[in-house]
């Protein structure tokens, strides 16, 4: 994803504007998605800066999705009135051009919720705003949705599949981690209540929100989206690590204000569901880094995240104990 | 075998020499952010090598004793048969302890796995207790999370 390469892309897909590509930087810090900042100057006299997000090679990289279901999301969500994203411009969906599956979005300009907060801004505010952006998200009817997105049959389903990530683990660990066959056995005792399903983002924090002057926030990086349980949102917030937390000094509140504003009940969502969700909406992660693990165990390399992704395996095994130690042995008591 | 330093320490010097003159001569921001896990990364080996052997043969006692008194109690021969299975063997070599310990981690397993189904309160507390120190063990050689290099932009 370098300038040569984005030039002879935007040749292809834009022959008659005679694109010339400036710049194409590296943006660091993404654990999951290569990304590169890029601009270009049009034959018109017109200068636009874009977004490009690709795959790393698979031999230095732990996180795995799917490109072309992230590029058919953005398309199905990118008119939608709830919420805005990057507008989605070009898919290089093969890496023909780019030397790896590739979509390009433009760039906005604008600061991440996450460096907002760390100006110190009034804390309740920046909570109802991100509960209200997080909820945007939720409250998209799903028929609004282009039905090329799959949609499970049933949540039931939805959820036994997403429970069966940890089966999963199990397989990738070898079937010998206490602690995940633990946490297994607990979340199966506590199914929570049934809700309606609905886009879930699968990545949703302050730092995948861009704020702009004069327009509605802006969701990114939407590559582990789905439709399915949205508390799978809420439970994954609960592990970002990153502060001032939105989440933990105030759990009534965030989740009284998240009720408002999507009509779930106090039995679909309180705070003891919130953390049996960090169990299910982290699990999509901890498959890739138990699985990166075992591939390293087995002698292939992943890159530097192979290895460093045991900080995060570690993080998660401690997560998942203290979380599922709390959850009781009888089906009762979600609160 | 030289063992001054140890490997613990020959890690923890090669963090060293990383963080003062390979870290200041990298002006690559994404070079810096590698360097800077593979130095996380290199930590939590000096800490495992100094007590990963010491750490499982301690436990693997717990879990085998567990197990057997499961076994016992209920009669189980599942149980029963993991035990039998998992007995620690006298190696000390890496692998070989590794081999020990995931066996024995899986006699465990079983036995949890059947007291929690039968709700059998005393084991399960005995049992929680023993997956609590597994885990302070494991934090006192993994340093956990750390959000290196996530961007706030």
């Amino acid at each position: 994803m370098d300038v040569e390469r984005f030039q002879a892309f935007l040749d292809a897909v834009e022959p008659d504007r005679g694109a010339t590509v400036l710049s194409a930087a590296p943006v660091p810090g993404g654990y999951s998605r290569d990304t590169v900042m890029a601009e270009v100057r049009w034959a018109d006299g017109s200068s636009e800066r874009f977004v490009l997000r690709g795959d790393p090679p698979i031999e230095g990289s732990v996180f795995r999705s799917d490109r072309a279901a992230e590029w058919a999301m953005l398309q199905a969500v990118k008119d939608l009135p709830d919420f805005r994203i990057p507008a989605p411009r070009y898919f290089d969906a093969t890496g023909e051009y780019m030397g790896c599956p590739c979509i390009v979005s433009e760039a906005i300009d604008s600061t991440s919720m996450q460096k907002f907060l760390d100006t110190g801004p009034d804390l309740d505010k920046a909570r109802e705003d991100f509960v209200a952006i997080m909820a945007s998200a939720h409250n998209t009817p799903l028929e609004s949705i282009d039905a090329s997105i799959e949609r499970p049959s049933d949540w039931r389903e939805h959820l036994e599949d997403v429970i069966a990530n940890f089966e999963r683990m199990l397989e990738a660990a070898g079937e010998d981690d206490p602690i995940l066959r633990y946490t297994l056995k607990k979340i199966r005792m506590n199914i929570p209540p049934e809700v309606p399903m609905t886009l879930v983002h699968g990545d949703l924090q302050p730092g995948n929100f861009l704020l702009s002057e004069g327009t509605d926030p802006y969701i990114i990086d939407w590559e582990f989206s789905r439709i399915g349980d949205p508390r799978l949102d809420i439970g994954y917030y609960l592990q970002i690590p990153m502060p001032p937390h939105l989440y933990h000094p105030d759990p009534e509140t965030f989740l009284a204000s998240y009720r408002a504003l999507t009509g779930l009940t106090e039995e679909q969502i309180n705070p003891a569901i919130a953390r049996y969700f960090l169990l299910l909406g982290t699990s999509h992660l901890m498959l890739d880094i138990i699985q990166g693990s075992e591939d390293v165990t087995q002698g292939h390399h992943r890159g530097v995240m192979g290895t460093f992704l045991m900080t995060a395996y570690a993080h998660f095994h401690r997560l998942y104990l203290d979380y599922a130690l709390d959850l009781p042995y009888t089906s009762e008591a979600h609160r | 075998m030289i063992t001054r330093p140890s490997t613990s320490r020959v890690l923890e010097d090669v963090v060293e020499e990383l963080t003062r003159d390979i870290m200041p001569s990298l002006t690559d921001p994404a070079q810096q952010i590698r360097l800077h896990m593979l130095m996380i990364v290199l930590n939590d080996c000096a800490n495992a090598s100094e007590r990963e052997i010491s750490v499982m043969r301690g436990e693997i006692p717990q879990y085998l004793g567990f197990a057997s008194d499961v076994a016992a109690a209920t009669g189980d021969p599942g149980v029963a048969a993991a035990v039998e299975a998992g007995q620690m063997g006298d190696s000390l070599v890496l692998s070989d302890v590794i081999d020990d310990y995931q066996r024995a981690s899986r006699a465990f397993s079983t036995a949890m796995d059947l007291v929690m189904d039968t709700v059998n309160r005393d084991f399960i507390e005995r049992g929680e207790d023993i997956l609590r120190m597994r885990m302070d063990n494991e934090r006192a050689i993994l340093s956990g999370v750390a959000a290196v290099g996530r961007s706030a932009s």
